[in-house]
C-alpha cells in the first residue's frame, strides 16, 4: 500500500500539468477567435472600400467628362466617396462590435456547457 | 486551425464578406441619395453630409443585425431547422408529432391520420413529450427520451414505429441542418429510463436502452462524418442512406425476434 502512494501523487501531477496546459491551449484558441474577427473586418472592409473606390473611380474616368455637364451628377459623385469613406469606417465598427457580442455569448454558452476545447 | 470557431464554416465566412460588402455599397448609395435630395434645399454640403450620415446609420445597423440573426443569408434556406420539433408519444402510446408533418408522415405512415385527429379531439400539448428533438445554429442536436411511463410500449408496430422514428429523425436532422451547422448530434436519455418494455406477441422483452443509445450514436458521428467528406452530394446523399440502412438493422437486432 506504501508504494501505490508515491505513483498515485505522481498521476495526479501529471493530470494537473495536462488540464493546465489544455485550458491554456483552449484560451489561446479563444483569444485568436477574438483576432479573427478583427482580422476579417480589416481584410473585408478594406478590400471592399478599394473595389467601391476604384468602381468610381473607373466610371469617373469613362465618363468623367460627360458627368461634369451636369452639376447634381457631378456633386453625386463627390458625396459617394465621402459617404464611402465615413461608412465604411461606421459599417466596420458596428460589424466589429456585432462579431464581438456574439463571439462573447458563444464563449460564455460553451463555457456553460462544459467545453474546454 | 479548424479550431478557430470563426473560420471553422468557410461558407459562412464568404456569406459574411460579401453581404458586408453589399451592406456598404448599398448604405453609400443611400447617402448619395439622401445627400443629393438635401443638397437641394441646404447649401452648407457639411450640414448635408451630416444629416445624410444620420439617415444611414439606422439602416446600417438593423441590415448588420438583420444579417447576424439571419446568419449572414439574405434569404435565409427553408431547411433551416426550428428549434423544437417534438414526436409525442403519451400515457396511452398515441403517438404523434408537432411542427414537421411531412417527416411524420414519412416515418409514420400508418399513424399519420390517426394522429392528427388525437391530436385534435384531445388537444395533447408539449408537456407530454416523450421524445423531444431539437437543434438549432452550430448548437448540438439533443433526441431525448424521458417519462418512463410513456414509454411502457405494449405494440410491436408502435416499437418499430418509435425505432424508425428516431433513426428517421436522426437522418433527417443531420440532413436539413448540413454538417456545417452540427457540432454534434446527442442522444441522451432520462436517468430514469433504463429500458423499454415491449409486449411482442404476448411475450414481454427489454429492449436495452443503453445499446440502443450507443449504436445511435456511433450513427450519428457516421452521418456527420460522411457529411463532411468532399464528395458530390449524391454520394454522400448515397452513404448517409446506406448508412441509415446498417443503423436500422442494428436497431432492429435489439428487438428479439419472435421464438
Amino acid at each position: 500500500m506504501d508504494n501505490e502512494q508515491p505513483a498515485k501523487t505522481v498521476s495526479a501531477k501529471f493530470f494537473d500539468k495536462e488540464i493546465v496546459r489544455l485550458r491554456l491551449i483552449s484560451r489561446l484558441y479563444r483569444a485568436f477567435d477574438y483576432l479573427t474577427i478583427y482580422l476579417f473586418i480589416l481584410v473585408v472592409y478594406g478590400g471592399a472600400v478599394i473595389s467601391d473606390y476604384l468602381l468610381f473611380l473607373l466610371l469617373w474616368s469613362l465618363l468623367g467628362a460627360d458627368i461634369k455637364q451636369y452639376s447634381l451628377v457631378s456633386i453625386g459623385f463627390d458625396y459617394a466617396r465621402i459617404g464611402l469613406a465615413l461608412l465604411f469606417i461606421t459599417s466596420a465598427v458596428i460589424h466589429g462590435i456585432i462579431s464581438t457580442y456574439s463571439q462573447v455569448m458563444l464563449d460564455i454558452k460553451l463555457s456553460k456547457e462544459g467545453e474546454q476545447t | 486551425m479548424n479550431r478557430l470557431h470563426f473560420i471553422a464554416d468557410k461558407k459562412l465566412l464568404i456569406r459574411q464578406a460579401l453581404t458586408s460588402w453589399l451592406l456598404l455599397l448599398l448604405a453609400v448609395f443611400i447617402f448619395t441619395f439622401v445627400a443629393l435630395i438635401l443638397s437641394t434645399s441646404i447649401s452648407n454640403s457639411e450640414i448635408v453630409i451630416g444629416w445624410a450620415f444620420v439617415a444611414v446609420i439606422p439602416f446600417l445597423i438593423s441590415g448588420h443585425v438583420f444579417l447576424k440573426r439571419n446568419d449572414y443569408y439574405i434569404k435565409k434556406p427553408s431547411t433551416s431547422i426550428k428549434p423544437n420539433e417534438i414526436i409525442l408519444v403519451d400515457e396511452t402510446q398515441n403517438i404523434s408529432i408537432v411542427d414537421r408533418p411531412q417527416i411524420f408522415n414519412r416515418y409514420f405512415p400508418q399513424f399519420a391520420q390517426r394522429v392528427k385527429s388525437e391530436i385534435l379531439e384531445r388537444q395533447l400539448k408539449p408537456d407530454m413529450t416523450s421524445l423531444m428533438v431539437t437543434g438549432e445554429g452550430r448548437n448540438p442536436i439533443h433526441v431525448v427520451i424521458y417519462n418512463t411511463q410513456a414509454l411502457e410500449i405494449k405494440s410491436a408496430v408502435v416499437t418499430d414505429t418509435l425505432l424508425r422514428a428516431i433513426s428517421g429523425y436522426t437522418v433527417e436532422l443531420a440532413e436539413s441542418i448540413g454538417s456545417k451547422l452540427i457540432s454534434e448530434v446527442i442522444v441522451s436519455f432520462s436517468e430514469t429510463v433504463s429500458r423499454i418494455e415491449i409486449e411482442r406477441t404476448r411475450q414481454r422483452v427489454t429492449l436495452n436502452i443503453r445499446k440502443l443509445q450507443t449504436i445511435t450514436e456511433l450513427y450519428a458521428k457516421a452521418v456527420t462524418e460522411a457529411e463532411k467528406l468532399n464528395v458530390p452530394t449524391e454520394m454522400k446523399q448515397e452513404l448517409v442512406d446506406r448508412l441509415y440502412g446498417q443503423y436500422y438493422n442494428e436497431m432492429e437486432k435489439l428487438v428479439p425476434k419472435k421464438t
